[in-house]
């Protein structure tokens, strides 16, 4: 038997070169960092010593324990990553599997920022140890939520994605009101190579050596996973002990690579991607080419970024600089590879009966109504709790009331939009944060902020308009390319979310005043809501409620098939397209109010389900009305939790959702 | 907005020109002299700022902010003068608590321009005042002289703000003289906070910190090619091209410098090696007059007392 290429992508393997060309790329990357090196070794390093205080003797010494380490860090480092990606794509038979991908750099860096904040000794004394334990927590979630579905591609990025967000959130909840504590950590989280000494160098190549012999161990048990495992069973692989130990190997490479120079995104996903390419199809050549690739596009990015100038008196770090590319890549990859699908059809979901429809949504819309009346009056205030009335009402209300009913709008817009894109796309995983219209939303805003010296706020709700619009077109597009498959377009939107991230990280590492009020602005803006948004977003969320109303058949029809739905008089494509549109639309009028970060959207229409309202303007409704009810107290909480300080309510639906969207990935199979 | 009684007014003109008084003491001697009392209610501007520098300017013409944002970080970042403990937390520096703002009656905000989304919400609150931005061609120290007077006038108190000029020049003044017969004093000197074992933030020529520096006839080594506020983070690296130049370190704990000594790059730094490094307190890098009278002192204490 001939060895099995590693995945079964034909057209891949068809347009790869062979083997014997597997040189080239690692040659022409190796070339380009020797001629940037020109620039970046220290100056006069070739000039004769003068004495112990001239800049020749400096510039040895720089030579010697900052520029050498980084060389060889973004050398150690990139081989890591790329050894990590090629034991996590050949195991989990997933091309998208990656440190980043599966959540381990969030975790790190979420206990990284915890320890700066409470425990800065025990940071000072072992950051590699705090690092590691978030990045091996986050890791070890992953897996558990992906166990039943036996890491299939799709929900084990998915899974990862949500770890990432999910961290990401926390991390950017405590910045907001830690921000002045976390300035290194900033700098750590966007994967500068720096290197002031041998230390860490050391630390992670005997890590990194370790890790080599066992993947060598591995090579020949690993080589089976090509097969599905039941094969590999028959030829005598132990396919489950195999697959454990890989992955803790790759485990510990990222981990150790994340605390040792923090988030370097996506260069575990391109170097055995391209080392593919290049014609290392085997396992064992990939094992060899691979951590090449990766080790020497590492060091091309330092190289490229240490020729940069900087933004505003901060130098590019080479982990966002290499996330930049890796948006891009997924979508590519994406393009290439089509395996793994989410299981559309969720029966633990399906509830047997709806008791009295009507009777709970009119209870639920009465309860809506008392608690937005309690969450006006009774509120903290700079003498305690108050149930605010007469003239104080009039003085406050001011402020609640539009901050109120926007948030209740942007759940009733979000629960809207989560019902159409589950049931068109016939997917329970479905929503607008994961479909990436919210990053691009978040993306437009950065630009504005970055462009124009002193935006206003109108100028900052076009700015999210044209992103979201923007991310909506880059969205139809591949839904186009791959004939509207949910989980492409999944895939699609994840990747525009964690781009958006990584350019968020870039643009905060900078200590400066326009970072903290963009991290604020990240995190959703109800409290700047004031009567015309909280007008806007009540009008959309009516017009959302009135057009999904007319579409109700289409959201019956949808989910039977295609031929059903052609059948029953439904040309299928048009409604589809149509209802993606609205979708987007409500979504993006979502975003301008709470952030990227509210899992509303995901979360409501599966209460709705649960509830008993399984056709499609009742799931609708009741969705809608569950995300108006969460919005009221997520913004009711993020007022009075932490007064005078004001917590985003995009954050704390997240925080709500987040872990009932979990369980549902981990009855997936 | 509200004037001073003419009395008083010059009780304090005296206390500013006395000359020699911190500028904590300048405060404590207007409270002391009972402007406080001797101004009906409500005569005093009720202010809220939202900037943790423009709050101690604020503080330095005289005016206890009704509410901040933030306060605890306004002592830690070391603000002087001293915040009193019944100043009012307004919240975040970039999200405060409008209800709580409006709950203060403040007659005044005051914002950077930092605030823009914000701008127009506290509009509907009182006054906004926006201090103007760093231009290009001009240091922080120069910022500075303007942004006072515009309090100054915003708070009905541009007379106080044009004192506190006139004595913080002299106190410049007397301070470069004293500060040209230490030989120590002369060298470029990096105004510098470690962040980490690998990154500092330094302070260049156009920051507060470095127009400090030229006023007093000191050379900022750092050229100045940093953010609004002139600071920017380096790698230690950067910092050793610099020929015969020391480091100052801005309120680092002795056991951070014992960390720092452990890495080898740190200790390869032509300052480290020659022995030129010092310790100044933690100050405010953007604190207004305060900062420049305080670091003017700080200075002139590390360089005339025993070498760190």
């Amino acid at each position: 038997m001939t060895a099995p290429s590693t995945f079964r992508t034909t057209s891949m393997s068809q347009v790869a070169p062979s083997r014997r060309h597997a040189w080239r790329l690692p040659v022409l990357l190796a070339l380009l960092s020797l001629m940037l090196m020109r620039w970046t070794v220290p100056a006069h390093l070739w000039d004769p010593i003068g004495g112990p205080a001239s800049p020749a003797a400096f510039a040895r010494l720089m030579w010697q324990f900052a520029w050498l380490p980084r060389v060889a860090m973004a050398l150690i480092a990139g081989a890591a990553l790329a050894l990590a990606g090629v034991l996590f794509q050949q195991v989990l038979r997933n091309p998208l599997a990656e440190p980043l991908t599966l959540g381990v750099s969030a975790g790190a860096t979420l206990t990284m920022t915890i320890a700066a904040v409470w425990l800065p000794t025990l940071l000072a004394s072992s950051r590699l140890g705090v690092a590691m334990t978030g990045a091996c927590a986050a890791m070890a979630a992953v897996m558990a939520l992906t166990w039943r579905s036996r890491f299939a591609s799709i929900p084990v990025v998915l899974a990862g994605m949500i770890v990432n967000i999910f961290c990401g959130g926390l991390a950017l909840l405590l910045a907001l009101f830690y921000e002045r504590t976390l300035t290194a950590i900033f700098i750590w989280g966007g994967g500068a190579i720096t290197q002031n000494g041998w230390h860490d160098t050391l630390w992670l190549s005997g890590r990194v050596a370790l890790a080599g012999v066992a993947a060598a161990l591995l090579t020949r048990p690993l080589t089976l996973f090509a097969l599905d495992d039941g094969s590999a069973s028959q030829l005598g692989a132990r396919v489950a002990w195999v697959r454990g130990a890989a992955v803790l190997v790759a485990v510990a490479l990222s981990a150790s690579v994340v605390s040792a120079v923090g988030m370097i995104g996506f260069v575990g996903l391109a170097a055995p991607a391209l080392a593919r390419l290049g014609g290392a199809r085997r396992l064992r050549d990939q094992l060899v080419w691979a951590p090449l690739t990766g080790a020497l596009t590492l060091l091309l990015t330092d190289q490229l970024v240490q020729c940069l100038p900087g933004l505003d008196g901060v130098g590019l770090p080479a982990g966002a600089a290499a996330a930049l590319l890796g948006g891009p890549m997924v979508m590519w990859l994406l393009h290439k590879h089509r395996s793994g699908s989410l299981s559309g059809d969720d029966a633990a979901t399906q509830p047997a009966h709806a008791r009295r429809p009507r009777t709970m949504a009119f209870c639920a819309l009465v309860c809506g109504v008392l608690l937005a009346w309690f969450a006006l009056h009774f509120d903290r205030t700079l003498d305690g709790w108050q149930w605010a009335s007469g003239a104080d009402w009039q003085g406050v209300a001011v402020w609640r009331a539009p901050r109120l009913f926007a948030s209740a709008a942007a759940g009733v817009l979000l629960g809207l939009a989560g019902t159409l894109l589950q049931r068109v796309g016939g997917n329970a995983m479905a929503s607008p944060e994961l479909l990436g219209v919210s990053g691009g939303a978040l993306l437009g805003v950065l630009a504005v902020l970055v462009t124009v010296s002193d935006p206003s706020s109108p100028l900052l709700f076009l700015g999210a308009v044209a992103g979201a619009l923007l991310a909506l077109g880059v969205l139809l597009f591949f839904a186009r390319c791959s004939h509207y498959a949910v989980s492409a377009m999944l895939l699609a939107g994840v990747a525009v979310s964690g781009m958006a991230q990584s350019i968020v990280a870039l643009a905060t590492t900078n200590g400066a005043d326009y970072a903290f009020f963009l991290r604020a602005v990240l995190l959703g803006s109800t409290y700047l809501a004031g009567p015309p948004l909280a007008i806007g977003a009540s009008l959309a969320a009516v017009a959302g409620l009135l057009l999904t109303w007319l579409a109700g058949r289409w959201l019956d029809v949808l989910p039977l098939g295609d031929s059903v739905a052609s059948a029953l008089g439904v040309n299928a494509l048009r409604a589809r397209v149509q209802l993606w549109c609205l979708a987007a639309a409500l979504s993006a009028a979502a975003t301008l109010v709470v952030g990227p970060l509210s899992f509303v959207g995901l979360l409501t229409p599966h209460l709705a389900r649960y509830a008993g309202f399984r056709r499609g303007r009742a799931q609708a409704l009741a969705a809608a009305i569950a995300g108006g009810l969460l919005m009221i107290v997520a913004d009711w909480l993020g007022r009075n939790m932490a007064f005078p300080q004001q917590i985003p309510a995009g954050i704390i639906a997240m925080l709500l959702g987040a872990p009932y969207l979990l369980w549902c990935l981990r009855r997936q199979r | 907005m509200s004037r001073l009684p003419s009395h008083t007014r010059r009780r304090l003109l005296a206390t500013l020109a006395a000359g020699t008084l911190a500028p904590g003491a300048v405060l404590a001697g207007v409270r002391d002299t009972g402007v406080a009392s001797s101004v009906a209610p409500g005569k005093m501007p009720r202010v809220v700022v939202l900037d943790w520098g423009l709050t101690a300017q604020v503080m330095s013409l005289g005016v206890v902010p009704v509410g901040i944002a933030r306060p605890l970080w306004y002592r830690l970042l070391g603000g002087l003068p001293a915040l009193p403990t019944d100043v009012a937390d307004v919240g975040l520096l970039f999200q405060p608590n409008f209800e709580v703002v409006q709950a203060l009656r403040p007659d005044l905000i005051v914002v950077t321009p930092q605030h823009a989304a914000v701008r127009d919400a506290l509009a509907r609150i009182a006054r906004v005042v926006v201090v103007p931005d760093r231009r290009v061609d001009e240091d922080g120290w120069q910022l500075i002289r303007r942004r006072v007077r515009l309090l100054g006038e915003a708070m009905g108190r541009i007379d106080v703000a044009d004192a506190v000029l006139v004595q913080t020049d002299a106190r410049l003044q007397a301070a470069k003289q004293r500060m040209a017969s230490l030989p120590a004093a002369q060298a470029p000197i990096f105004l510098m906070r470690p962040l980490d074992l690998r990154f500092a933030a330094v302070y260049g020529s156009q920051s507060l910190f470095g127009g400090t520096l030229r006023a007093l006839g000191l050379t900022c080594a750092w050229p100045g090619r940093g953010d609004g506020d002139d600071m920017a983070q380096v790698d230690y690296g950067a910092l050793g091209n610099t020929q015969g130049a020391q480091a100052l370190l801005l309120g680092v704990a002795p056991s951070a410098l014992t960390t720092l000594d452990g890495s080898p790059l740190w200790r390869a730094l032509p300052f480290v090696q020659q022995h030129r490094v010092r310790h100044v307190p933690q100050i405010l890098p953007s604190g207004g007059t305060a900062t420049v009278t305080r670091l003017a002192d700080a200075l002139f204490d590390t360089f005339s007392g025993a070498p760190a």
